[in-house]
């Protein structure tokens, strides 16, 4: 059979602005829309544009809005996405071209968390920092984020204000947070307490919806908050 | 942005800002209208007469509607921010704010409409 497949078209070079470009792709239901946007690439235009590594959910570097909401390329199957597939770069989003947009923000506010363990103390047996299971239970939802950004650029919060440090920093933050062998907790739930931090979420849900993870981003942003509410003097 | 299909969570915030200011608006509408009592009582009773008639009431039960989604759903908010794991349930939850709305109203609206109902004997 063959797919519809409309895509949002952008060139700096030539455009001014976004346009839609119909293909007709041949598919078969387990088709994958990423192997949409690869027939258009290889054998149609060579010069559509857009990330994948992967192409196993894995890298997440190809979220992408199709028919309308956030997920990655690699993992929407043609037989969920139906006859008429329609493929944009993620919202709110500066588009570079095609699909491709600038994630430079997006890292920065990243990096603002700070995404790494810190702990300079020797361990009691110089060797390994232990854990119990349920310590190791405490962040393990958090701890699955590829960073594929499909939460924030789904955030009505954020399209609002692109300064909201967004879902999948505060989950990256809480991945640390939440872990028994971190010595940060104090510096990041300063950072979290920022005026663009866990404050400008309003419970929208965009971005659990939109996660390929399945993480259940809003749970650990309100418990993020809820840390901050208690630890306040 | 406009493009991102809506959810019914994104339609249940959407729906808790346009009735928060909604009922904002009206408390200010209220305030200027029991504000008249200030100039004598026939004042007050000749901007009451404008009160009274089936499209305001038709309005106070959108009012009315607006508060009842209001409260239960700033229930639903203030649960999760409290307890973090109720946000598992968000789809049930939300799902059940909208019906508990409709619900609520289906008496609070017969009560309000009855003055004015032909079944009232007008
Ligand atoms: S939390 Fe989910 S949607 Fe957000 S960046 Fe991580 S994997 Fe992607
Ligand atoms: S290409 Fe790696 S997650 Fe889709």
């Amino acid at each position: 059979m063959d797919v519809q497949l409309r895509i949002l078209r952008f060139d700096p070079e030539r455009d001014d602005l976004a346009h839609w470009e119909e293909y007709a792709v041949p598919a078969e239901p387990s088709d994958r829309v990423l192997d949409l946007l690869h027939h258009v690439k290889w054998y149609q235009d060579g010069t559509l544009t857009f990330r994948r590594s992967c192409a196993h959910g894995v890298c997440g570097s190809d979220a992408m809005l199709i028919n309308g909401r956030n997920r990655l390329a690699c993992e929407y199957l043609v037989k969920d996405a139906g006859r008429a597939i329609s493929v944009e770069p993620v919202p709110g989003s500066q588009v570079i071209k095609d699909l491709l947009v600038d994630l430079e923000g997006f890292w920065d506010k990243y990096r603002s968390v700070m995404p790494y363990l810190v702990n300079d103390e020797v361990p009691e047996d110089g060797k390994e920092r232990r854990q119990s299971p349920d310590e190791r239970e405490r962040f393990d939802d958090t701890s699955k984020c590829i960073l594929c950004g499909a939460c924030t650029t789904a955030c009505p919060s954020f399209w609002a204000n692109p300064d909201y440090v967004g879902p999948a920093a505060i989950v990256n933050a809480h991945r640390f947070i939440f872990d028994s062998r971190d010595h940060a907790t104090e510096e990041r739930l300063e950072i979290m307490a920022d005026a663009d931090g866990v404050w400008r979420c309003r419970t929208i849900f965009n971005c659990v919806e939109a996660c390929p993870r399945g993480i259940n981003i809003t749970r650990a942003i309100m418990e993020v908050t809820r840390q901050i509410e208690i630890r306040r003097p | 942005m406009f493009r991102y299909r809506i959810s019914w969570s994104q339609l249940a915030w959407l729906g808790h800002r346009l009735s928060g200011i909604g009922v904002l608006v009206y408390l200010f509408m209220h305030i200027v209208e029991n504000a008249t009592l200030a100039f004598g009582p026939s004042v007050y009773d000749t901007t009451q007469t404008f009160f009274r008639n089936l499209p305001v009431r038709l309005g106070e039960i959108v009012l009315m509607a607006a508060l009842v989604y209001h409260s239960l759903n700033g229930l639903r908010v203030v649960a999760m921010d409290f307890w973090p794991a109720t946000t598992r349930w968000y789809r049930p939850m939300t799902y059940a704010v909208i019906v508990g709305t409709i619900v609520a109203m289906i008496p609070l609206g017969l009560i309000m409409i009855t003055p004015y109902a032909p079944w009232n004997g007008r």
